[in-house]
């Protein structure tokens, strides 16, 4: 595939005029630039003036996994499913703490949440392993639909301190409901820094309790 | 539309896709979508504790709520 040369005020510009002349959307290209030619004060007065080269990638081929990074298709698998349920949603993607987060949002987007986040769970669940298949490497993804998870979030924190405050009141320990391991890191994570609490996991397979107590009677006996 | 939602979360799992074989039989109030994988992949879309099984039966009875029908997931061994 040949590459075209192109001139633009900007990058941006030049970019757009690449795109038109290749008859090709902008995130197909090939962008190198070539000369960034700034005159006058600063480059802030007069003419400025870039040029790229730009051509069309060879494999634009969507199931190819060169092509594709985890980020986009773990989007591209959320948006298929989620057109099988005959939902059509906004995604949004970022990065936080080395997770993928996908952040959806639509009117019935609250269709994908279910009982208690069954239906959400089930579906980060099934694209993580995907994506764990084709890029070979484990990666923590989470999926939010209209803020379910913040909230749910902020929910547990509130549970938790009412118990917490139980517990330091009373010397007894108190386990919570079964939680996922998602929701039970989210309290560990409140007390890990606590003078006066400890937690930790008990139970069996992938739902366990957290057992709240008091520093220095783990056991919760006397 | 059942059948290929199984059908395409199936094939992300598996290592050979070409062997996702998925059937449909309709009944009046319930269909049972069978899934036939390649021996290698069984474990790959039944999971630990049958956790990957499960959450495609999660998914699939979202789906089919939406088409006023129960379905029901057999996999195939």
């Amino acid at each position: 595939m040949d590459s075209i040369e192109v001139e633009g005020k900007t990058y941006e510009e030049a970019v757009k005029k690449a795109s038109i002349e290749l008859n090709e959307e902008e995130k197909n290209l090939d962008i190198e630039v070539k000369e960034v030619d700034t005159k006058g004060i600063l480059g802030l007065l007069g003419s400025k003036k870039v040029i790229i080269t730009a051509r069309v990638r060879e494999t634009k081929n969507p199931e190819n996994p060169v092509e594709l990074t985890p980020e986009q298709y773990s989007e591209n698998l959320l948006k298929e499913i989620s057109a099988f349920l005959d939902l059509s949603l906004n995604v949004k993607i970022y990065h936080q703490n080395e997770r993928i987060m996908l952040l959806v949002q639509g009117d019935n987007g609250d269709l994908l949440i279910g009982k208690d986040g069954e239906i959400l769970d089930a579906l980060q669940y099934l694209i993580r392993l995907a994506v764990a298949k084709k890029f070979k490497q484990n990666l923590k993804i989470l999926i939010d639909v209209n803020g379910y998870r913040e909230k749910k979030k902020k929910a547990l924190t509130i549970m938790a301190k009412r118990l917490a405050d139980k517990v330091k009141r009373t010397g007894r320990r108190i386990k919570t409901d079964p939680l996922n391991p998602y929701e039970r890191r989210i309290i560990h994570t409140l007390f890990k820094h606590n003078r006066f609490i400890t937690t930790k996991s008990e139970g069996e397979g992938h739902t366990k309790k957290v057992v709240i107590s008091p520093v220095g009677n783990k056991d919760g006996k006397r | 539309m059942l059948k290929e939602l199984i059908e395409y979360i199936a094939k992300a799992l598996v290592d050979n896709p070409d062997q996702v074989r998925v059937s449909e039989i309709e009944g009046e109030k319930t269909s049972v979508i069978e899934l036939n994988v390649s021996k290698d992949d069984l474990g790959k879309v039944i999971g630990k504790q049958g956790r990957t099984a499960r959450a495609m039966r999660t998914i699939l009875s979202a789906a089919s709520t939406k088409v006023k029908k129960r379905a029901v997931l057999e996999i195939i061994e």
